[in-house]
């Protein structure tokens, strides 16, 4: 339900929503609801109702105007927990560039109990190219006949299967029998190449017939393989469910896919990207996602953002529930909050030197948007401010401990993401010598078998001067799966 | 800017660990210590410079290499491996001696580590060739030892000294 003239929530934007956001929001929108651009999704009274608001809102002074008008935000900051941490409480007024880190932790409100969850819409688009002959495409079908039995009575799945086309195996459980959807699903045979977009625009299309806002609707992508060509309307198509209230999951099996591009499609709908290494893994992957989606207690979780002009964004990384980069423009799609697990978010400010007149400094100022289904109107906002105030003493600090925690594996992280650099730049002594220090790192940390990849991984670096499939995904993969571990075990 | 101490590259100030290297950078601050020398004239130390300064109390412990008045500054909260780096193996301790003449001095690669947590601080020599001593006793290996402020701790011939305020 959309609120009667609120222009803002037209275009899903928050009130602070920069001229850029407003246009950005704009496009995306016109692009699904304009009937003639859009066959599937086109409205025109909601595309009239879009051209209206933005026309308001893109002018300043009409803006002003109408901002005037709007009544205050109700309070809903009860709805959501929020912890934030910053690696310093008093900025130093430097003539040089410093860094900052904000640790923000989000979670339920220990008052508020779950009672029931959001039935689910889900869809899997499975790949059946050639190359998952054998045992892996029957592991993929052992593991959606499982799936089935995991669902509620009121929960929808429908299944797509790709190679370079796209086929829908069933949508939704009520039309079909236990035994028939089985029967379905054993049917799948492998042919053909990895087109992804076949098998997303496909598998979007199923979960836009069920969509329901108080639903789950999410989709899981697993595919082997590489797609050719087809990479950036795929992203599009992500960006465009995302506004749907769709999330993606996608799960890559074995070492020949593209990480880079699963991990940013799945980072555009606030859903994250897991790697498989062998096939014994599927059924393990989809009971844990089936049994995320059941613990939602509010979605669509998104942080809108402006920033002022002395502070950058250089890094913004999901730690928990789910690990992942996150898109640095607003809005930050972020997923989900968990009944029992909080979303932990990271961010690498980097501050310009400060002024004289600069007194305090506001390092992060945004809304938190989400939806919580059991409530009457699901859509809540909270406001998220970090002001720090600014000394011209430079006075020593400890940094608290879960940033500490939180910093200590995330530079593990990203000293392979810079070794790939390193290599990607033909540089690779100073590869060499990252992964080494990397692999002393996780040795202390008691990770030995990541460890061993690492420096196996580093002697084969220097004879053929770049990652192996195998070893890239297991690295990555590998140290990315650290990120919730200190988190957790420290409360 | 802040350089790092194991691997030379240079930081942004504000920054934690370093971004090429991953260890742990202290505080933008220069760490000083105060501390009495008279204590240190073993046969092998004589006469070694004591350095007249001051120092923060904070949440950190430090360790003065003896010989050079080089400072290592270690977070509690945390465990670190004295030793020293080895072409053969990717050894990087964190208290890396090689710099302090660690293989003439007779550092093991790994030769103990420090552990500071929960108020306290322990040390435990990792069975090293030449073992560790604090107040010039030798210590078991493989089990934790306290170690209290002003001790001076030996690795093989290089003498430190630990300096920490709670």
């Amino acid at each position: 339900m959309v609120e009667p003239h609120d222009f803002y929530l037209e275009l899903e934007l928050s009130r602070n929503a920069s001229q850029d956001d407003i246009r950005r929001a704009y496009h995306l929108a016109v692009r699904k609801y304009h009937p003639d651009v859009n066959k599937d999704t086109g409205n025109l009274e909601k595309f009239l109702h879009i051209q209206n608001a933005y026309d308001v809102l893109s002018d300043a002074q009409k803006r002003a105007e109408y901002d005037a008008t709007l009544p205050p935000l109700p309070d809903q900051t009860n709805l959501l927990k929020i912890a934030s941490y910053s690696s310093r409480s008093t900025l130093p007024r430097l003539t040089e560039p410093q860094l900052l880190y904000i640790l923000i932790e989000l979670s339920k409100p220990e008052d508020i109990t779950l009672t029931t969850t959001p039935p689910l819409n889900i869809c899997l688009v499975l790949d059946r190219s050639t190359s998952m002959q054998g045992q892996r495409l029957s592991t993929v079908k052992n593991a959606a006949i499982e799936l089935l039995h995991q669902l509620n009575q009121d929960d929808i799945l429908s299944i797509v299967t790709f190679s370079d086309r796209a086929e829908v195996l069933f949508n939704g459980i009520p039309q079909l029998s236990p035994s028939q959807v089985e029967t379905k699903i054993s049917r799948i045979q492998t042919s053909g190449g990895t087109e992804i977009y076949q098998g997303l625009a496909s598998g979007i299309t199923e979960l836009r017939r069920n969509i329901d806002k108080n639903r789950v609707n999410h989709l899981l992508l697993l595919t082997d393989g590489r797609t050719y060509g087809d990479e950036k309307p795929c992203l599009e198509l992500a960006e465009e469910a995302a506004l749907d209230g769709i999330s993606i999951t996608c799960l890559g099996l074995g070492n020949n896919w593209n990480d880079v591009f699963l991990d940013g499609l799945a980072m555009r709908t606030g859903g994250d990207c897991q790697y498989l290494a062998h096939h014994q893994e599927i059924k393990n992957a989809f009971y844990n996602i089936i049994s995320r989606l059941t613990e939602i207690y509010a979605k669509q979780l998104s942080f809108s953002f402006s920033l002022q002009s002395n502070v950058e964004i250089s890094e913004t990384y999901r730690l928990t529930p789910q690990p992942g980069p996150l898109p640095l423009v607003s809005p930050i799609p972020l997923g989900s909050i968990l009944d029992k697990t909080s979303t932990t978010l990271l961010f690498e400010l980097k501050i310009k030197p400060l002024g004289k007149n600069n007194k305090t400094l506001t390092v992060l100022d945004g809304e938190l948007m989400f939806e919580i289904s059991s409530q009457s109107n699901p859509k809540s906002r909270t406001p998220l401010h970090i002001e720090l105030p600014v000394s011209n003493t430079n006075i020593p600090e400890y940094p608290p401990l879960p940033i500490l925690n939180a910093l200590s594996t995330f530079t593990l992280y990203r000293l392979q993401e810079r070794a790939k650099q390193d290599l990607a730049e033909g540089n690779t002594a100073s590869a060499v010598k990252r992964l080494n220090h990397l692999a002393t790192h996780l040795k202390n940390q008691g990770q030995i078998e990541l460890a061993n990849t690492i420096v196996r991984e580093t002697e084969a670096i220097q004879k053929s001067h770049k990652f192996s499939q195998e070893g890239k995904m297991k690295i990555k993969y590998g140290t990315r799966a650290l990120l919730p571990s200190r988190i957790l075990t420290n409360p | 800017m802040i350089k790092c101490p194991v691997c030379n590259s240079e930081m942004l100030e504000g920054v934690i660990y370093c971004l090429d290297c991953g260890a742990r950078l202290h505080s933008s601050v220069k760490i000083e210590a105060t501390f009495d020398d008279s204590l240190i004239q073993t046969d092998r130390f004589k006469n070694v410079p004591g350095k007249q300064t001051t120092i923060v109390p904070s949440q950190e412990i430090y360790l003065v290499v003896l010989q050079t008045g080089q400072i290592f500054t270690l977070p509690f909260e945390d465990e670190y491996i004295v030793g020293r780096t080895s072409d053969e193996q990717p050894i990087f301790p964190e208290i890396d001696l090689t710099p302090f003449n660690g293989y003439q001095g007779g550092v093991s690669r790994l030769h103990a580590t420090i552990k500071a947590k929960d108020s306290s601080v322990t040390i435990t020599d990792l069975g090293s060739t030449n073992g560790t001593r604090i107040n010039n006793v030798r210590i078991e290996p493989n089990n934790p030892h306290p170690i209290n402020h002003g001790d001076i701790i030996t690795f093989g011939n290089i003498k430190t000294r630990v300096l920490f305020y709670k």
